[in-house]
């Protein structure tokens, strides 16, 4: 169990392979657990429906179980199930660690460090397993960003256009942000590599602009999501920068996803030495 | 991330169909304040907060702040992870219990 929780993803990814998406994340679970580790594979992958409830993974005899709830979207029980999948491969060893230190730590609480840190490594791990960076790529080169590559891309992978927006973000060659608000602030928002080098990022807390899509669709001002996204003059999300912004609405969790591609060729241009200032890492 | 107080006042205040703004206005607190007590842990209210807060949403302070949680029997809170588990109610999480302890018995 020495394998980062990336290199984990890639390597699994790899075995199933591009051909034959979205990865049938319930069989990898069952057929790699078994070959693997034989002696406590994962035994079962069991619907459970309760509302708030949306996934675990729990020994049992014979090996592990893990739980998912059926009621969520496809791909968020795919991500689900990928998540518990990396908790059985990066943790499961750990946690006996846990139970011989700490005798009555509950690794369901938010607030202990190491069970965030878990919870990050299972994402990543998911994340790497589910939407291969490669194929992403090939998927978005060169192609005029929408809401429907996203969706379509959302459907190839089995995941939720959420996951697949933070995916993108993570390896665009573009200036560009993932911004997720609700009740008309950022809750959460990442930085593309290149956007964070210029020090283009949004703090969670800070309050959407009036005229953003985010906004107008948060206010119901709009009723569709604009397939072709808003074009922004500079001074509504940034004051240098011009802004293509792009937003679905999650009736589900009440919250909008905006993605904003910064319009760079058309800004000033800035001496690179002068932008190069400390990386401030987006709040999650 | 949202805690238990955060969920409370939210659901809440849209039942009552309040807007952050309005919340605020109540309270005497700014929209930025609210919008972080209900989506942000790191919000610590003061007890005049609170009580204010309750008034507005006419429940007692007691009840937004009471965040007691049963915990799962100690085997399978000792061998299991969950996803966003400190949001499940306690009736849930006894349902959980028992589902699993059904799953026990079918091997």
């Amino acid at each position: 169990m020495n394998l980062s929780p990336t290199r984990l993803g890639i390597q699994l990814s790899k075995l199933w392979g591009n051909d034959n998406l979205p990865v049938d994340v319930k069989q990898v679970a069952i057929e790699y657990s078994r070959q693997r580790y034989p002696e406590e594979p994962i035994t079962k992958i069991v619907p459970f429906s309760e509302q708030g409830f949306e996934g675990g993974l729990f020994k049992s005899k014979g090996g592990w179980v893990i739980l998912y709830n059926p009621e969520a979207t496809v791909g968020r029980q795919n991500f689900t199930i990928a998540h518990e999948l990396g908790h059985y491969l990066l943790h499961r060893e750990i946690k006996v660690e846990f139970q011989c230190t700490q005798k009555n730590i509950s690794v369901g609480y938010a607030d202990d460090e190491n069970y965030q840190q878990m919870e990050r490594e299972a994402d990543t791990f998911a994340t790497y397993l589910l939407m291969p960076a490669d194929d992403l790529r090939e998927q978005t080169y060169g192609r005029e960003i929408s809401v429907e590559l996203f969706s379509s891309c959302a459907k190839r992978y089995g995941t939720s256009l959420l996951a697949v927006i933070l995916r993108w973000i993570e390896i665009t060659e573009y200036l560009a942000l993932l911004i997720v608000s609700i009740d008309g602030f950022i809750l959460w928002s990442s930085s593309s590599k290149k956007a964070l080098k210029r020090n283009v990022y949004k703090r969670s807390g800070e309050e959407i602009p009036p005229d953003s899509l985010a906004a107008m669709v948060s206010d119901n001002t709009i009723q569709t999501n604009l397939d072709g996204g808003l074009r922004h003059e500079p001074g509504v999300w940034f004051s240098r920068y011009g802004v293509h912004e792009f937003c679905v609405s999650s009736d589900k969790y009440d919250m909008q996803i905006s993605v904003l591609k910064i319009n760079f060729n058309e800004a000033p241009v800035f001496d690179e030495e002068d932008e190069e200032g400390e990386l401030i890492l987006p709040n999650f | 991330m949202s805690t238990k107080l955060g969920m409370k006042i939210k659901e809440l205040r849209k039942n009552k169909s309040l807007t952050l703004q309005a919340l605020a206005d109540k309270v005497g607190s700014s929209k930025s304040y609210m919008w972080e007590l209900e989506n942000k842990g790191t919000a610590h209210p003061s007890a005049l907060v609170l009580t204010k807060i309750a008034k507005v949403l006419m429940v007692t302070p007691e009840f937004l702040v009471d965040d007691e949680q049963v915990e799962l029997s100690n085997n399978h809170a000792n061998q299991a992870f969950f996803r966003k588990y400190e949001k499940l109610d306690d009736k849930t999480k006894n349902k959980l219990n028992k589902f699993l302890e059904m799953l026990e018995d079918e091997d």
